[in-house]
Formats: structure tokens, sequence, C-alpha cells
């Protein structure tokens, strides 16, 4: 909306000093910029990572993990199924020695909707089992149904996936993956908010800029 | 689709209203929709809701229309001012946001009255105070904003809970469209920080840590940011309309519409319509131009029109009193104190002409603390929220330059904040009196119950401070310009800084927080306090500049505490779908028990050990069947002698069994069971209640008076 305003202040503003929309212009295009500049740097960083060996692509069996209020039930298909007992079941991993997590994939289907479901991490080996809200993120879900986690390239210590919070779900796991593949499109899928943000922030610092220019010209005027 | 027929009749009625009533653009989307509450609670008292709907939709279009013949394409050209296009695009944009995400109600109180009563209305297409309901105390419940709702899906039949959503939102929307109504598209960079401002008004005054769950501004159905945001919206309103710095007596009725529509938006609210009611009055006739017997005229025209700005409330209180009675036939009662009482009882103990109960000393004693330290924005507790409200009004002072306007300001400010004041004594008589949660944790959501105030204050003092930097750019500023202005402009972004910081880190705790942080903290509130003060002795002749900067300070600074407060996903803009999973399956349930009922069947509800949370929620997801109030309303039944049965409650098998036949409760829906149940009224169900295994099941009555499960 604040393009469509600054079309119109463009084409009526018959430019006293200098054009109007110029300045805006140039904050929305360098904010734009910066933006993608931001999602290459990520994509290039987590590319150079994966070449450089720091981060592996894993997938996990439940065996591998500790299981809290979860009940591991018979294979069905070669794929493994397991239950929560109570509503807050937990899949923990704690094992990590600040690896590099960019998705933990949980492709995985259970039997009813089972409330929220989240992803908690630790960044540093002396924060041990304590886990908090500040540091979760929410599961998403691909087109095909599967969820994943994006934590955007953290050094991660320690994982625990809370796959419901309502209890008696039966979960048919077809992988659990840390480090899934990321598409490259992911990197630069919008967002609501940063885009948002975007629409209004560039249009602010335009505001902030010219006030500034005008206070600086008054300033040197008076010396 | 309704709803997109919604926001054309009330674009429609923008236009008529901009081009035949010659309402400035910004302004007309805040007196559509109030207009939209105050008709229909009108066709509503009246039972009239339907047809008088419909003929609300042909006016809306047909005036509309009536304007373009009239007026012709010059009326739509009037109509592009960023206030407007901000209401316009913001409707549509969220229209499609919500549409798509479809959020559903979540909160306790989103079931018990405001979302069920939004549904009552769109499934009965009359007031949910005369509809047949498992409960009776709805009767209570304002009907502005439930109305709202039931405009913007008008037409159709099903009832989605996003619509109510949306419906709120556009009210938020108008009221910063009202903001916005002194600039034109050329201005968009001075509207820009105040549009902001008031788009981020709602997180300002809910959130208050780094928030770890969705927060439900932008998607919530209760009153109180809805109240907060129309107030300020009605002051803005009002003193938008002025010339030359003198108020506009012939367009009071602009500012009484959204008063009497406030009146009727939520009940505590009310003594707070009257002090801006008073405060209306009393700007008009202090600072009108005509003086003598033109002034008395006038005066009388703004008492006038003020006291017509009540009549929908004495309606409302009428009709509520009515329905009251008629459920009071059928067993409803009395649960607390009426208003009145309250505040009586609380002024005479107040002030010793009588002895003070136990409670109300209780409550007096944690009126203080609770304001200075219950976090109720962004910045802080009250006191600190105060503290950078009144630096916003005096900042205004200080710059405006227009002594007139200076007046104004000052009045306003002393007004409201002896409104403050009696505000506090209404909570205070309302958490003694009718209000009957308990204390231990101190006073039950005293931010929820305070932050419709601050959000008014706020937007009225960012408005001021806004018009400060419209002023003409004084000669002064040209002929001796100095940069020394500046730095108390520094402060303010400084200060702001500081606490900002100090929110981020969680630091001021003030209970326990480190001596350091706690100085640290205090200092970037005195900044704030200071600034006026300062800005006064330095600004000479910058005045105009210097409120720009504070503009754009503010803006800034409440935009960095939203991001970083507000973590992606967190908020109305791009939570998680799993948000609402649970709800979902709630929903789920109703659904396929649903299946099996045949219209007009009761329900009786089991859910032992239960809040009364899911009693409430399931009540809102069965309408129109109508969930049995099920002798408890979802809490354990007892058999009578079991520790902790209440003697008029507890039922025995034969008991429960005339329960049931009486209240006509053809099927019983069970959710939780618990040994005693199963005991005591297993005898009731064929299968011994067998069938139950942790998910809801739903029972069918056989005419007998045993029960089988639905497979």
């Amino acid at each position: 909306m604040s393009k469509k305003k600054k079309k119109h202040s463009g084409a009526k503003q018959s430019a006293p000093r200098e054009k109007a929309w110029k300045l805006p212009l140039i904050c929305y295009i360098v904010a734009l910029g910066l933006y993608l500049l931001g999602c290459t740097y990520s994509f290039v960083q987590d590319t150079s990572r994966i070449y450089s060996g720091a981060i592996v692509r894993q997938a996990y069996k439940l065996e591998d993990l500790a299981l809290e209020s979860i009940e591991q039930l018979a294979d069905e298909n070669g794929m493994q199924r397991f239950v929560s007992t109570d509503d807050d079941p937990k899949i923990l991993y704690y094992s990590l020695q600040g690896t590099y997590i960019t998705r933990v994939g949980f492709n995985a289907t259970s039997n009813k909707p089972g409330g929220e479901m989240v992803l908690y991490y630790t960044t540093s080996s002396a924060q041990g089992l304590k886990f908090t809200d500040r540091q979760k993120v929410w599961a998403q879900q691909y087109a095909d149904g599967s969820w994943y986690f994006d934590l955007g390239g953290k050094k991660v210590y320690g994982l625990r996936l809370d796959p419901d919070t309502t209890g008696g779900v039966v979960w048919t796991v077809k992988e659990l993956m840390f480090n899934a593949p990321k598409p490259f499109g992911a990197y630069y899928a919008p967002n609501a908010q940063p885009m948002f943000l975007l629409l209004l922030l560039p249009g602010l610092a335009a505001a902030g800029i010219q006030e500034g220019r005008r206070i600086w010209r008054l300033a040197k005027a008076a010396r | 689709m309704n709803t997109a027929i919604a926001l054309l009749a009330w674009l429609a009625l923008c236009v008529f209203l901009q081009g035949s009533a010659k309402v400035k653009a910004s302004l007309t989307p805040l007196l559509a929709l109030c207009i939209t509450m105050l008709y229909f609670s009108l066709a509503g008292v009246l039972q009239v809701l339907w047809p008088a709907g419909l003929l609300f939709y042909l006016l809306a279009f047909g005036l509309c229309g009536f304007t373009l013949v009239k007026q012709g394409v010059k009326t739509l050209h009037n109509m592009l001012t960023p206030g407007f296009l901000v209401f316009a695009v913001g409707c549509v944009l969220l229209l499609a946001h919500f549409a798509i995400k479809t959020p559903m109600f979540s909160e306790w109180d989103e079931f018990s009255t405001w979302g069920t009563a939004a549904k009552l209305l769109k499934l009965n297409n009359s007031l949910y105070t005369t509809a047949e309901m498992g409960w009776v105390w709805t009767t209570t419940q304002s009907p502005a904003l439930p109305l709202l709702a039931y405009f913007a899906q008008f037409f159709g039949s099903g009832f989605a809970a996003w619509k109510v959503y949306w419906a709120y939102d556009a009210l938020t929307l108008a009221v910063c469209a009202a903001l916005l109504a002194p600039y034109t598209l050329k201005d968009w960079k001075k509207a820009l920080p105040v549009g902001l401002l008031a788009l981020l008004t709602p997180y300002f005054f809910s959130v208050f840590y780094r928030q770890v769950h969705l927060n439900k501004a932008y998607l919530t159905a209760y009153a109180d940011i809805a109240s907060g945001l129309l107030l300020g919206g009605a002051l803005v309103l009002y003193y938008t309309l002025a010339r030359q710095g003198q108020p506009k007596v012939a367009r009071l009725w602009q500012a009484a519409l959204p008063l009497a529509a406030l009146a009727l938006v939520k009940e505590n609210f009310y003594p707070v319509v009257l002090v801006a009611m008073a405060l209306l009055v009393l700007d008009a006739v202090l600072f009108a131009k005509p003086k003598g017997k033109a002034l008395l005229k006038k005066a009388g025209i703004a008492a006038a029109a003020v006291a017509a700005a009540l009549l929908p409330y004495i309606m409302w209180q009428a009709h509520a009193g009515w329905a009251n009675r008629q459920n009071a036939v059928t067993g409803g009662q009395q649960t607390s104190m009426d208003a009145l009482t309250a505040a009586l009882t609380a002024l005479r103990q107040l002030l010793g002409m009588q002895p003070q109960s136990q409670r109300f000393s209780e409550v007096l004693q944690l009126m203080g603390p609770t304001f200075v330290n219950k976090r109720v924005s962004m910045v802080g507790g009250g006191l600190a929220t105060c503290l950078f409200i009144a630096a916003l009004f005096a900042c205004a002072f200080a710059l405006q330059q227009n002594k007139t306007l200076r007046l104004r300001i000052a009045l306003a400010f002393g007004v409201l904040a002896a409104g403050f004041v009696a505000y506090q004594f209404v909570l205070l008589a309302s958490y003694s009196f009718i209000f009957s949660t308990s204390l231990e944790t101190g006073l039950f959501e005293y931010d929820r119950y305070v932050s419709g105030y601050y959000t008014a204050l706020f937007l009225l003092g960012v408005f001021f401070l806004a018009q400060a930097a419209r002023q003409k750019q004084p000669e002064a500023e040209k002929a001796a310009p100095k940069h020394r202005w500046a730095v108390p402009c520094l402060a303010i972004a400084a200060g702001l800084l500081v606490c900002y910081h100090a929110v981020f880190t969680g630091k001021i705790n003030l209970e326990a927080a480190s001596p350091k942080w706690t100085l640290l903290y205090w200092a970037g509130w005195l900044a704030l306090a200071v600034l006026p003060v300062a800005l006064a002795l330095l600004a000479k002749g910058r005045a105009r500049l210097a409120a720009q900067s504070g503009v754009l300070a503010v803006g800034i600074a409440v935009a960095l505490l939203f991001v970083t407060l507000v973590p992606p996903g967190l908020s109305a803009l791009d939570y998680s779908t799993r948000a609402y999973h649970q709800q979902q399956m709630l929903e789920q349930n109703a659904q396929a028990a649903a299946e099996y009922l045949q219209p007009g069947e009761r329900i009786f509800f089991v859910c032992q050990n239960g809040t009364g949370l899911q009693w409430f929620q399931y009540s809102y997801y069965f309408l129109p069947y109508i969930l049995d109030y099920s002798i408890t309303g979802g809490v354990s039944i007892l058999p009578p002698g079991t520790p902790g049965a209440n003697p008029e409650k507890a039922k025995t098998l034969e008991g429960l069994q005339q329960y049931l036949q009486q209240n006509n409760c053809t099927t019983i829906f069970v959710v939780a069971l618990d040994d005693v149940f199963i005991e005591t009224y297993g005898a009731l169900f064929t299968d011994g209640l067998q069938s139950f295994t942790g998910q809801p099941v739903l029972y069918l009555g056989n005419g007998q008076g045993a029960y089988a499960p639905v497979q």
C-alpha cells in the first residue's frame, strides 16, 4: 500500500527541490536487495557447510533416540510406529556436539490430530537438558503433508521433538532426518511477517533519512 | 463470499458518507462501522434483525449509487486518502489471509461469551439474549461487537470464527484510518510512522515479554482491544474536526456516534464513555469560537449530541433487564451485585463511612503494587506506561505553537488523567464486589481490564504529537536555526532503546533486578520525563521538525519492540497451522457426534474432573444443538455423601435419571470419566461405559431410560 501512495505522490509533486519518489524508491530497492542478499547468504553458507562436511545429513531410527512418554509399536510395512502415552511425549537427542542443524524433517502421519508440534533445541553443552520456551520452533508442513522444523543453521547441542500434546496418538514414521534437504526455493520463500516489515520499514527509513537531511541542512545553514 | 459483500457494503457506505454527508474520507470507515453496530443493535432489540439487515445492505448500496449519480466520479477521487486506502486494502488483504488460514476461537471467554454470542446470532438471526442456551448469563453481554461479526457474515448459512476476527480487525483498521485523516497522499512520509504505530498498537498493549506462544492480537473476539481502540478513535475523530484549532460544534455528531457505539461494546467501559463525553462537551464549550448567546446555543447542541449518544446504552439496559426477567422465570439468577450498588459500597468503604470488608481491603492493598509492577504494555508496568504516555502529551504540548490547541491538549490530558483515576476506582469496586475470582495470585487479568484505557490515551498522545508535526512552518525556523534541539530528540530515542534493551534481555523484573539494571531502567524513564521540558527550552522555532522526529522515534521504537518481542511465526501474520489443532480436534468430535442427532435434541455432558472449559467449548461447537448445563457445567458429577460433593448438585442414580427426563436430554456425550462415575451411574449405559477408551463417545437414549453407545 505504501507503494501505491508513493506513485501518487511522485506523479503529483512536480519536484520543487528534488524528485519526491526517488529516495523511497531507493530505500525499497535497497531493502529488497538486502533481503535477497540475506537469503542468498544463508543458501551459500549452508551449501559450503555441506561441502566442507560441517553439515551432515543423517536419518535416525527410533532406537537411536531417547523416548519419553512414548511406546514403540510393531513396524508396519517397514515403517516404524509409536504411540504417545501422555500429553507430553518427547523424542530426545542430546549427543550433538555443536553440530550445525538447518532443517529437521519429520515425515510421519498420525491417526488423529494431536495438538501442537514443537522442536526444542539447546545451543550450549552447559545447558544440558534444560529446554526453554525461548529456544523452540514450530512445525511447518510440506505440500505432501510431512513436517519439518527450520532452525536456520544453528550450532545445536540437544534436540527435543514433541510430536503431539494430547497423548494416545499413533504415529507412523517414514523418516526422521537431521539436516533434511532444504530446497533452493525455500531460502527465498516469502513469509508474511518479513514481508509486512519489508513493506513498512523502507518507507519509515526514507522518512527518517529525509528528515535527517533537512536537519543537517538547517544545522549547516546555522554555521 | 458473504464477508466480501459485507466489505463492499461498508465501502459503499463510506462513499455515501464522504459524498453526501461531507465527512472526511478517512473518517468514513470508523463512522460506517459505528453506524453498523448501532443500527443492528436497534434492529436486534426490536427483534427484526434479518429484514433490517437486508434493508441495511440495500440502503448502503442504494445510497452509494445515489451519491455517485449525483456527484459523479469526483467522489471516488476524493476517497483516495492514505486512511481510506489503509482501511480498504488492509481489509482485502486480511480477508484473503484469514480465508486461507481460518483461525479459530481458543480462549475461555471466546467460548463462554464472545464467540458463542456471535454464533448464536448467526444461527438464530436474533439476539443471543432471547436464544435458547444451556446457560443463562449471556444477557449481560454487550451486543455491538458480536453484531459487527454478524454483519460480516450476514448472507449464507454457515458460521466461521475467522469472520468474527476479520470484523473486529476491520474496526482496528478503521481506527487507524481515522488517525490518518489529516494526511493526503502527498504527506505519505508523515503518515507512515503514524499508520505503523496504529497498526502495532494492539501488540503494544498485549505483549509484555518475548512471546513464546501465538500472540492473539488481531486474532481475538475479546472486547478489550477493540474498546480501547474505539475510544481512542472517537477522541481522535473529535479532535480532527477542527478549523484553525477550534472545535466544530456542528460536526459533533460524528464524534458522538463512536462513543454511542462504545457504550454498547464493553459493559465495564461505560464509566469511561462518560468521561470522554464530559471531555467533549467541556472542550466544545470552552474552545468553540462564538461567544455569548451563540455559545450557549452551541453548548446546547453539544450537550444534546452527547446525551443522544447515551440513548442506545439506555435502550440496551432496558432490553437486558427484560431478557433477564424472562430468564429468571426459567430459573436464571442474579449472581453478583449490580454496578451502581458496587460503586456506592466501594465509595463508602473507601471514605470510611462503612467498615471495610475483608475482600475490599485486600483488593485496596493490591491495587498500588499492581499498578506499578504489573506489566501492561511493551514498555513495562502501569507507572512506566503512564510516564511514557504523559511524555507524549507533554511533548505535544511543548511543541505545539497554536495557543488554543495547547490548551486543548492540556484539558484533554487533565480530564483523561482524572478519568484514569476514576477508572481505577471502578476496577477497585469491580474486584471487590462483582468479580469473585481468588486474589491469591494477584488481581485476575488486571492487564486486560486496564489495557483499553492505556490504548486510547496512547493513540490520542500520538495524534497530538503528529498534529504538532503538521503545523505550519513558523518563520522562526528559517530565521534562527540551531541544531541543539536534536539532543532531546536523541534522548527520547535513547530512553526508549534502554527500555527496549532491558525488556529484550528480560532484566527489568523490578522485584528481583540487579541495582544496575533498575538504575538504567529508571534513567530511561527519567529521560522521557525530562524531555518535554528540555524540548520546550531548546526547540524555539523548530517545533515542527522536533515533533516529526518524535513521531518517527516512537514509531521506530515500537516497530523494534515488535520485531524483538514477537518472533515470526507467533503473530497473526505468520503462525503455524498447528496452533489450532486442539480446536480442530474438538470441532471434529462435535461434528462427528452431530451426525447422529435429530434437530432439537438436547445433549447431556459428562466430563469428570473437568474445569468447565470443555463444557463451554463443546457448547459452542455443538450449536445449534443445545448442550445441557448438565448439573455442573462440565465439572464432576458426584453422588451425595462423596467428599467435595455440593449437596445441592449431588445426584443419586435415580436422581440423575430424573434430571435427564425432566430436562429432555435424549443423548449423553461422554468426554472424561472417573471410577466414581462408572460405579454410580454405569447402570444407565447399556455397555456399562465400556466403549469409552479416552475418545469422546456419544450415547443415544433408547426411550426407556437407558443409553447405548454410537459406534
